[in-house]
């Protein structure tokens, strides 16, 4: 048993706020054999989290004892290959499974026990700028220190990690850490968005009959209130008015709180929530939410910049800096990149189309207003070009699991237990990639066309061609430059301004 | 005596090479990079008793040369 403070009476929000999202159907996954029975088992979240948890300590392990050679040690094969790969994939064929099964919050758990959180979460710390502020860092030090070719410095990663999710959680009540600080999370709400699967409601009628809100509030030990049984969601969110997968880890503690067993897994156009400005349960709505706007435009930029940051040209960029700074250091260089890439461009092309689009329409709204509003429009091309760049690492480096583990077996045995490695085994050839990239950039950028035209026909239904076609543009522009970063040769290099 | 070439990030083809002795303590190996970028190579050494050797060469900013 666990035990966790109530959520706040004023985090309940009327079921009427909103019409549910969900309702009862043959898709529901909870009611599929197999399927469903594993789902709806108590214990399959903390299974997975062991599963994900056991191999934490294997990459820090090998991370911190293994040979420091990155194609050679299991902390930076697992990370940067496979689990980078593994997490888009799943986040576009499933849903957010890799939140729910993370490992930092069974430590979390644990921790708790010991110290429980007695703090709220600052409401001037609210929303996401904090998480987006961390988004950026990561992305940053990445890049700085060459991350993906330390293994040493991927555990002290992992560790950190592990770390800051149980020192803010048990400080803060709920899930502080996922909601407002963890930068890997809020990459999978913003992708999730769109995942073809979405916890929500089974019929709406049996949650405007409840009294004890369960899903939100947890069940309690009748002779101890203080217990907690089953806890309910950690981020907030009451299911009748929840309205997509934004801040859903995808924990199913609600499928198990629900008394009337009134939750679905259910199937779901992808990306079609990214144009539902409905109040949602805990967020708001989309149109006055800057925060996720900024995260939309960050998740995007950022994968079109991390793309860029390895192909032959950012040398180019970079020297130029350099000399035009008079340093030969990379820290300002690179810091720079990043400021104008994920700051200054950003906001100049979103303000930009937004102005356009103001004029072209003479809505009496403001450009940031309008510029909030299409924001989320660019999320489909940003799924697309992070899905290129993960997944060409992935399915051309698939197999190198293999070796690297049987390597790591001699290593610990002493004996080669898993037969001797084989470095030969990799996985598909880059050049069989290449399609399969260009694929995952068109259909998000005809994902993002589509969405940006549906804003407009949301905002102005007269005028809406009219309305969309700065954004159109902007998309376009964007897409031509993920294709041409792609069809450029790749450079597995540092950034520092050698060359 | 051999040579393994591998990329800094994981999950790239690697480069294996056998060199052949020309000249005492002279070896000599045929070893093509095959990507452009930061590579690491391996040099693996058998001694006379047995015992390996393994040396590190980290060779930055491999590009196509002209």
């Amino acid at each position: 048993m666990t035990v966790v403070r109530l959520q706040e009476p004023s985090m309940i929000r009327p079921a009427a706020a909103s019409p549910p999202s969900g309702s009862a159907s043959a898709t529901d996954l909870l009611r599929w054999p197999i399927v469903g029975a594993l789902l709806r088992w108590r214990h399959v979240r903390t299974a997975t989290q062991i599963v994900l948890l056991l191999i934490a300590v294997v990459v820090v392990l090998h991370g911190l004892l293994g040979p420091q050679l990155a194609p050679k040690n299991l902390a930076t094969v697992l990370t940067w290959i496979h689990y980078r790969g593994l997490l888009i994939g799943a986040l576009l064929a499933a849903g957010n499974v890799f939140c729910g099964a993370c490992p930092m919050i069974l430590v979390r758990d644990l921790a708790r026990r010991v110290h429980p959180p007695a703090r709220h979460w600052p409401r001037w710390l609210g929303g996401k700028w904090v998480a987006l502020a961390g988004f950026a860092v990561v992305l940053f030090v990445y890049e700085l220190f060459d991350l993906w070719a330390l293994p040493a410095a991927t555990a002290w990663l992992v560790v950190g990690y592990f770390g800051a999710a149980v020192l803010v959680d048990v400080l803060f009540t709920g899930a502080a850490f996922c909601k407002h600080v963890c930068p890997v999370g809020q990459f999978n709400f913003i992708a999730s968005t769109l995942s073809p699967l979405e916890v929500g409601v089974r019929e709406p009628a049996i949650c405007q009959a409840c009294k004890t809100v369960d899903c939100i509030k947890g069940r309690r030990d009748a002779a101890s209130p203080a217990i907690v049984i089953q806890r309910g969601c950690e981020l907030a969110l009451f299911l009748p008015s929840k309205v997509g997968n934004l801040d859903c880890t995808f924990c199913l503690d609600c499928v198990q709180a629900c008394p009337h067993d009134n939750v679905a897994i259910d199937v779901r156009v992808p990306g079609d929530e990214l144009v539902d400005d409905r109040v949602r349960s805990a967020i708001g709505r989309l149109s006055r939410r800057p925060d996720l706007a900024a995260l939309a435009l960050l998740f995007t930029f950022g994968a079109v910049l991390n793309a860029f940051a390895m192909i032959g040209p950012v040398y180019a960029v970079e020297h130029w800096i350099a000399q035009a700074l008079r340093t030969q250091s990379e820290t300002p260089v690179l810091a720079l990149v990043y400021v104008v890439a994920l700051g200054v461009i950003p906001l100049a092309l979103c303000v930009g189309a937004a102005w356009l689009t103001r004029g072209l329409v003479a809505t009496s709204a403001s450009v940031i207003n309008v510029a909030v509003r299409y924001a989320y429009a660019l999320v489909p091309f940003g799924v697309g070009v992070w899905l290129a760049h993960y997944g060409f690492h992935f399915l051309s480096g698939i197999w190198t699991i293999v070796p690297v583990a049987q390597s790591a077996m001699m290593d610990v045995a002493g004996a080669a237990l898993l037969g001797e490695p084989n470095w030969r085994w990799l996985g598909m050839r880059p050049g069989a990639v290449f399609p399969l990239q260009i694929g995952a950039v068109l259909l998000g950028t005809l994902g993002s066309l589509v969405l940006a035209y549906r804003v407009s026909d949301r905002e102005y239904p007269d005028r809406a061609g009219r309305a969309a076609l700065p954004w159109m543009v902007l998309i376009g522009g964007l897409a031509l430059l993920a294709l041409w970063i792609l069809a450029q040769p790749m450079e597995m290099r540092g950034t520092g301004l050698g060359g | 005596m051999s040579l393994e070439g591998h990329m800094t990030h994981a999950g790239m083809a690697p480069v294996m090479a056998a060199a052949v002795e020309r000249a005492p303590g002279i070896y000599e190996a045929e070893f093509a990079f095959t990507m452009r970028g930061d590579w690491v190579l391996l040099v693996s050494v058998t001694l006379p008793d047995g015992a390996r050797v393994e040396r590190r060469i980290d060779v930055a900013n491999v590009r196509p040369s002209g």
